[in-house]
Protein backbone atom coordinates (compact mmCIF):
# COMPACT_ATOMS: atom_id res chain seq x y z
CA UNK A 1 0.00 0.00 0.00
CA UNK A 2 2.79 2.34 1.01
CA UNK A 3 4.82 1.28 -2.00
CA UNK A 4 1.73 1.70 -4.14
CA UNK A 5 1.30 5.22 -2.87
CA UNK A 6 4.94 6.02 -3.47
CA UNK A 7 4.85 4.76 -7.02
CA UNK A 8 1.57 6.55 -7.56
CA UNK A 9 3.06 9.78 -6.25
CA UNK A 10 6.09 9.39 -8.46
CA UNK A 11 3.92 8.68 -11.46
CA UNK A 12 1.75 11.71 -10.81
CA UNK A 13 4.85 13.86 -10.24
CA UNK A 14 6.13 12.73 -13.64
CA UNK A 15 2.75 13.46 -15.16
CA UNK A 16 2.86 16.95 -13.66
CA UNK A 17 6.38 17.47 -15.05
CA UNK A 18 5.29 16.32 -18.46
CA UNK A 19 2.23 18.58 -18.32
CA UNK A 20 4.38 21.54 -17.26
CA UNK A 21 6.77 20.82 -20.11
CA UNK A 22 3.91 20.65 -22.57
CA UNK A 23 2.47 23.84 -21.12
CA UNK A 24 5.78 25.56 -21.76
CA UNK A 25 5.94 24.31 -25.33
CA UNK A 26 2.36 25.46 -25.82
CA UNK A 27 3.35 28.84 -24.41
CA UNK A 28 6.31 29.11 -26.77
CA UNK A 29 4.06 28.19 -29.66
CA UNK A 30 1.61 30.88 -28.62
CA UNK A 31 4.49 33.33 -28.46
CA UNK A 32 5.68 32.71 -32.01
CA UNK A 33 2.25 32.22 -33.58
CA UNK A 34 1.62 35.94 -34.25
CA UNK A 35 4.86 36.09 -36.24
CA UNK A 36 3.97 32.95 -38.16
CA UNK A 37 0.74 34.65 -39.13
CA UNK A 38 2.67 37.74 -40.22
CA UNK A 39 5.10 35.54 -42.16
CA UNK A 40 2.24 33.89 -44.04
CA UNK A 41 1.15 37.30 -45.25
CA UNK A 42 4.60 38.29 -46.44
CA UNK A 43 4.00 37.24 -50.03
CA UNK A 44 0.61 38.82 -50.41
CA UNK A 45 -2.84 39.07 -48.96
CA UNK A 46 -4.92 36.10 -47.88
CA UNK A 47 -8.38 35.75 -46.49
CA UNK A 48 -9.05 34.41 -43.02
CA UNK A 49 -10.22 30.93 -43.87
CA UNK A 50 -7.31 30.34 -46.21
CA UNK A 51 -4.81 31.57 -43.64
CA UNK A 52 -6.28 29.39 -40.91
CA UNK A 53 -6.27 26.33 -43.18
CA UNK A 54 -2.65 26.89 -44.12
CA UNK A 55 -1.56 27.38 -40.51
CA UNK A 56 -3.57 24.35 -39.43
CA UNK A 57 -1.71 22.28 -42.01
CA UNK A 58 1.62 23.01 -40.29
CA UNK A 59 2.09 20.11 -37.91
CA UNK A 60 1.80 21.01 -34.23
CA UNK A 61 1.52 24.73 -34.90
CA UNK A 62 -2.08 25.39 -33.95
CA UNK A 63 -4.15 23.26 -31.60
CA UNK A 64 -7.36 25.20 -32.00
CA UNK A 65 -7.68 27.05 -35.27
CA UNK A 66 -10.51 29.22 -33.98
CA UNK A 67 -8.07 31.19 -31.82
CA UNK A 68 -6.36 32.54 -34.95
CA UNK A 69 -9.33 34.84 -35.63
CA UNK A 70 -8.97 36.74 -32.35
CA UNK A 71 -5.23 36.83 -33.02
CA UNK A 72 -5.83 38.40 -36.43
CA UNK A 73 -8.16 40.93 -34.84
CA UNK A 74 -5.46 41.84 -32.33
CA UNK A 75 -2.80 42.19 -35.01
CA UNK A 76 -5.18 44.51 -36.80
CA UNK A 77 -5.74 46.60 -33.67
CA UNK A 78 -1.97 46.79 -33.26
CA UNK A 79 -1.68 48.03 -36.81
CA UNK A 80 0.49 45.12 -37.97
CA UNK A 81 -2.03 43.84 -40.50
CA UNK A 82 -4.64 45.65 -42.52
CA UNK A 83 -7.88 44.29 -43.91
CA UNK A 84 -10.00 44.84 -46.96
CA UNK A 85 -13.29 43.36 -48.04
CA UNK A 86 -13.45 41.65 -51.42
CA UNK A 87 -16.32 40.20 -53.28
CA UNK A 88 -15.97 36.47 -53.76
CA UNK A 89 -17.46 34.62 -56.69
CA UNK A 90 -19.22 32.32 -54.22
CA UNK A 91 -20.89 33.47 -51.02
CA UNK A 92 -20.56 36.68 -49.03
CA UNK A 93 -17.64 39.13 -49.36
CA UNK A 94 -14.43 38.00 -47.71
CA UNK A 95 -12.10 39.87 -45.45
CA UNK A 96 -8.57 39.82 -46.78
CA UNK A 97 -5.57 40.43 -44.56
CA UNK A 98 -2.33 42.07 -45.64
CA UNK A 99 0.88 43.16 -43.92
CA UNK A 100 1.28 46.83 -43.07
CA UNK A 101 4.65 48.57 -43.01
CA UNK A 102 4.69 48.18 -39.22
CA UNK A 103 3.87 44.48 -39.62
CA UNK A 104 6.72 44.07 -42.05
CA UNK A 105 9.07 45.77 -39.59
CA UNK A 106 7.91 43.58 -36.71
CA UNK A 107 8.39 40.48 -38.84
CA UNK A 108 11.91 41.52 -39.85
CA UNK A 109 12.77 42.22 -36.22
CA UNK A 110 11.43 38.88 -35.12
CA UNK A 111 13.30 37.05 -37.88
CA UNK A 112 16.57 38.43 -36.50
CA UNK A 113 15.66 37.74 -32.87
CA UNK A 114 14.49 34.26 -33.72
CA UNK A 115 17.67 33.36 -35.60
CA UNK A 116 19.73 34.55 -32.65
CA UNK A 117 17.61 32.68 -30.11
CA UNK A 118 17.59 29.51 -32.17
CA UNK A 119 21.36 29.54 -32.57
CA UNK A 120 21.88 30.14 -28.87
CA UNK A 121 19.48 27.38 -27.80
CA UNK A 122 20.85 24.96 -30.39
CA UNK A 123 24.38 25.61 -29.20
CA UNK A 124 23.39 24.92 -25.59
CA UNK A 125 21.41 21.82 -26.43
CA UNK A 126 24.18 20.39 -28.59
CA UNK A 127 26.87 21.16 -26.03
CA UNK A 128 25.02 19.43 -23.20
CA UNK A 129 24.41 16.42 -25.41
CA UNK A 130 28.04 16.06 -26.43
CA UNK A 131 28.99 16.61 -22.79
CA UNK A 132 26.89 13.64 -21.77
CA UNK A 133 28.29 11.50 -24.55
CA UNK A 134 31.80 12.49 -23.56
CA UNK A 135 31.47 10.79 -20.15
CA UNK A 136 31.24 7.05 -20.73
CA UNK B 1 -28.27 15.99 -34.95
CA UNK B 2 -28.01 17.50 -38.42
CA UNK B 3 -25.01 19.54 -39.50
CA UNK B 4 -27.08 22.72 -39.29
CA UNK B 5 -28.03 21.98 -35.71
CA UNK B 6 -24.47 21.06 -34.84
CA UNK B 7 -23.11 24.30 -36.28
CA UNK B 8 -25.84 26.32 -34.54
CA UNK B 9 -25.11 24.64 -31.21
CA UNK B 10 -21.40 25.39 -31.59
CA UNK B 11 -22.06 29.06 -32.36
CA UNK B 12 -24.48 29.30 -29.43
CA UNK B 13 -21.79 27.99 -27.12
CA UNK B 14 -19.34 30.50 -28.53
CA UNK B 15 -21.81 33.35 -28.10
CA UNK B 16 -22.27 32.36 -24.48
CA UNK B 17 -18.54 32.06 -23.89
CA UNK B 18 -17.91 35.45 -25.50
CA UNK B 19 -20.59 37.21 -23.47
CA UNK B 20 -18.09 39.31 -21.54
CA UNK B 21 -16.43 40.73 -24.66
CA UNK B 22 -17.17 44.24 -25.87
CA UNK B 23 -20.11 44.06 -28.24
CA UNK B 24 -18.27 44.91 -31.47
CA UNK B 25 -15.47 42.45 -30.80
CA UNK B 26 -17.92 39.73 -29.94
CA UNK B 27 -19.95 40.25 -33.09
CA UNK B 28 -16.84 40.23 -35.24
CA UNK B 29 -15.61 37.01 -33.64
CA UNK B 30 -18.96 35.29 -34.10
CA UNK B 31 -19.17 36.44 -37.73
CA UNK B 32 -15.69 35.17 -38.51
CA UNK B 33 -16.21 31.77 -36.91
CA UNK B 34 -19.62 31.40 -38.59
CA UNK B 35 -17.98 32.36 -41.87
CA UNK B 36 -15.21 29.82 -41.31
CA UNK B 37 -17.74 27.06 -40.72
CA UNK B 38 -19.74 28.08 -43.79
CA UNK B 39 -16.64 28.10 -45.99
CA UNK B 40 -15.38 24.80 -44.63
CA UNK B 41 -18.77 23.25 -45.36
CA UNK B 42 -18.86 24.77 -48.83
CA UNK B 43 -15.36 23.49 -49.55
CA UNK B 44 -16.33 20.09 -48.22
CA UNK B 45 -12.77 19.38 -47.08
CA UNK B 46 -13.81 17.55 -43.92
CA UNK B 47 -16.95 16.40 -42.11
CA UNK B 48 -18.42 19.14 -39.90
CA UNK B 49 -17.52 17.50 -36.55
CA UNK B 50 -13.88 17.50 -37.68
CA UNK B 51 -14.13 21.14 -38.73
CA UNK B 52 -15.55 22.12 -35.31
CA UNK B 53 -12.95 20.00 -33.55
CA UNK B 54 -10.24 21.76 -35.54
CA UNK B 55 -11.63 25.15 -34.53
CA UNK B 56 -11.31 24.14 -30.88
CA UNK B 57 -13.30 24.84 -27.72
CA UNK B 58 -15.54 27.90 -28.01
CA UNK B 59 -14.40 28.86 -24.52
CA UNK B 60 -10.77 28.81 -25.62
CA UNK B 61 -11.54 30.93 -28.68
CA UNK B 62 -13.45 33.47 -26.58
CA UNK B 63 -10.60 33.59 -24.07
CA UNK B 64 -8.14 34.25 -26.90
CA UNK B 65 -10.23 37.25 -27.92
CA UNK B 66 -8.67 39.16 -25.03
CA UNK B 67 -9.76 40.50 -21.70
CA UNK B 68 -13.27 39.25 -21.34
CA UNK B 69 -14.22 42.26 -19.25
CA UNK B 70 -12.98 44.93 -21.58
CA UNK B 71 -12.23 48.29 -20.05
CA UNK B 72 -15.12 48.37 -17.64
CA UNK B 73 -15.19 46.92 -14.14
CA UNK B 74 -17.98 44.60 -15.30
CA UNK B 75 -21.23 43.70 -13.60
CA UNK B 76 -19.67 41.79 -10.69
CA UNK B 77 -17.10 44.54 -10.18
CA UNK B 78 -19.72 47.26 -10.22
CA UNK B 79 -21.83 45.22 -7.80
CA UNK B 80 -18.84 44.83 -5.49
CA UNK B 81 -18.24 48.58 -5.42
CA UNK B 82 -21.92 49.45 -4.98
CA UNK B 83 -22.33 46.91 -2.17
CA UNK B 84 -19.19 48.13 -0.41
CA UNK B 85 -20.62 51.66 -0.45
CA UNK B 86 -24.28 51.05 0.27
CA UNK B 87 -24.63 47.34 1.05
CA UNK B 88 -24.42 48.13 4.73
CA UNK B 89 -27.93 49.50 4.57
CA UNK B 90 -29.15 46.02 3.60
CA UNK B 91 -28.86 44.75 7.17
CA UNK B 92 -25.07 45.01 6.85
CA UNK B 93 -25.19 41.67 4.99
CA UNK B 94 -24.95 43.54 1.71
CA UNK B 95 -21.59 44.97 2.69
CA UNK B 96 -20.24 41.52 3.45
CA UNK B 97 -21.50 40.34 0.06
CA UNK B 98 -19.61 43.22 -1.52
CA UNK B 99 -16.54 42.24 0.47
CA UNK B 100 -16.71 38.68 -0.85
CA UNK B 101 -17.13 39.93 -4.44
CA UNK B 102 -14.16 42.25 -3.93
CA UNK B 103 -11.82 39.55 -2.64
CA UNK B 104 -12.74 36.84 -5.14
CA UNK B 105 -12.47 39.22 -8.09
CA UNK B 106 -9.41 38.96 -10.34
CA UNK B 107 -9.90 42.65 -11.22
CA UNK B 108 -8.12 43.95 -8.20
CA UNK B 109 -4.81 43.27 -6.54
CA UNK B 110 -4.54 42.94 -2.82
CA UNK B 111 -3.69 46.56 -1.93
CA UNK B 112 -6.91 47.65 -3.61
CA UNK B 113 -8.81 44.85 -1.89
CA UNK B 114 -7.43 45.97 1.45
CA UNK B 115 -8.38 49.56 0.68
CA UNK B 116 -11.91 48.49 -0.24
CA UNK B 117 -12.16 46.57 3.02
CA UNK B 118 -10.86 49.27 5.34
CA UNK B 119 -12.59 52.36 3.85
CA UNK B 120 -14.92 51.92 5.66
CA UNK B 121 -16.03 48.61 7.13
CA UNK B 122 -19.79 48.72 6.61
CA UNK B 123 -19.57 51.45 3.98
CA UNK B 124 -21.81 54.49 4.27
CA UNK B 125 -24.09 52.69 6.68
CA UNK B 126 -21.28 52.69 9.22
CA UNK B 127 -20.73 56.45 9.16
CA UNK B 128 -23.66 57.38 11.43
CA UNK B 129 -22.41 54.63 13.71
CA UNK B 130 -18.92 56.12 13.67
CA UNK B 131 -20.39 59.49 14.45
CA UNK B 132 -22.08 58.03 17.52
CA UNK B 133 -19.15 56.08 18.91
CA UNK B 134 -16.39 58.24 17.44
CA UNK B 135 -15.00 61.42 18.90
CA UNK B 136 -17.86 63.41 17.46
CA UNK B 137 -20.23 61.40 19.59
CA UNK B 138 -18.58 62.49 22.77
CA UNK B 139 -19.41 66.10 22.33
CA UNK B 140 -20.66 67.62 25.41
CA UNK B 141 -23.18 70.29 24.97
CA UNK B 142 -23.25 73.10 27.35
CA UNK B 143 -26.45 74.93 27.10
CA UNK B 144 -26.87 78.14 28.79
CA UNK B 145 -30.19 79.70 28.90
CA UNK B 146 -33.01 80.49 31.04
CA UNK B 147 -35.94 82.64 31.41
CA UNK B 148 -35.90 85.53 29.03
CA UNK B 149 -32.69 84.56 27.33
CA UNK B 150 -32.31 82.59 24.10
CA UNK B 151 -30.86 79.17 24.61
CA UNK B 152 -27.21 79.08 23.56
CA UNK B 153 -25.47 75.83 23.15
CA UNK B 154 -21.77 75.41 22.59
CA UNK B 155 -20.36 72.06 21.83
CA UNK B 156 -16.81 70.91 22.04
CA UNK B 157 -15.49 67.43 21.35
CA UNK B 158 -14.33 65.39 24.27
CA UNK B 159 -10.91 65.42 22.66
CA UNK B 160 -11.00 69.14 22.77
CA UNK B 161 -11.02 69.37 18.96
CA UNK B 162 -12.34 72.59 17.58
CA UNK B 163 -15.58 72.36 15.67
CA UNK B 164 -14.03 73.03 12.27
CA UNK B 165 -11.67 70.10 12.67
CA UNK B 166 -14.58 67.81 13.44
CA UNK B 167 -16.36 69.06 10.35
CA UNK B 168 -13.25 68.44 8.30
CA UNK B 169 -12.94 64.91 9.68
CA UNK B 170 -16.59 64.31 8.92
CA UNK B 171 -16.13 65.51 5.34
CA UNK B 172 -13.11 63.24 4.91
CA UNK B 173 -15.03 60.35 6.42
CA UNK B 174 -17.85 60.89 3.96
CA UNK B 175 -15.65 61.47 0.92
CA UNK B 176 -13.21 58.62 1.55
CA UNK B 177 -15.53 55.80 0.40
CA UNK B 178 -16.28 57.74 -2.79
CA UNK B 179 -12.56 58.16 -3.42
CA UNK B 180 -12.07 54.46 -2.71
CA UNK B 181 -14.80 53.60 -5.24
CA UNK B 182 -13.21 55.79 -7.93
CA UNK B 183 -9.84 54.20 -7.29
CA UNK B 184 -11.32 50.69 -7.58
CA UNK B 185 -12.97 51.58 -10.90
CA UNK B 186 -9.65 52.81 -12.28
CA UNK B 187 -7.56 49.92 -11.00
CA UNK B 188 -10.07 47.43 -12.45
CA UNK B 189 -9.50 49.11 -15.80
CA UNK B 190 -5.79 48.87 -15.43
CA UNK B 191 -5.93 45.14 -14.65
CA UNK B 192 -8.16 44.60 -17.67
CA UNK B 193 -5.62 46.50 -19.75
CA UNK B 194 -2.80 44.35 -18.40
CA UNK B 195 -4.67 41.23 -19.40
CA UNK B 196 -4.51 42.49 -22.95
CA UNK B 197 -0.79 43.13 -22.79
CA UNK B 198 -0.16 39.68 -21.32
CA UNK B 199 -0.82 38.36 -24.79
CA UNK B 200 2.39 38.28 -26.74
CA UNK B 201 3.32 41.73 -27.89
CA UNK B 202 5.29 42.13 -31.07
CA UNK B 203 8.88 43.16 -30.66
CA UNK B 204 10.03 45.98 -32.86
CA UNK B 205 13.45 46.29 -34.38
Amino acid sequence: MVADNASHNRASAEAVDAAAGQGQVAQMRRGVLPYCVLAMLRDGERYGFELVQALGAVDGMVTSQGTIYPLLARLRRQGLVGTSWRESNAGPPRRYYHLTAAGRGALAGFSRDWAQLREGVDALLTRSRTGKEGTP
Amino acid sequence: MTDDQLAAAYLRRLRRAARGLPRARRKELLDEIADHIAQARAAGVAPLPDVLCGLGDPEEIAAAAGPVRGARPGVAGAAAIALLLFGGFIFLVGWFAGLVLLWVSPRWRWPDKLLGTLVWPGGYAAIPLLAVIGPAGHTSEVCGGGAGRPTVCTSTGASGMPGWLEVLLLVITVLAPAAMAIRLVYSARRVAGNAESLLPEPMHG
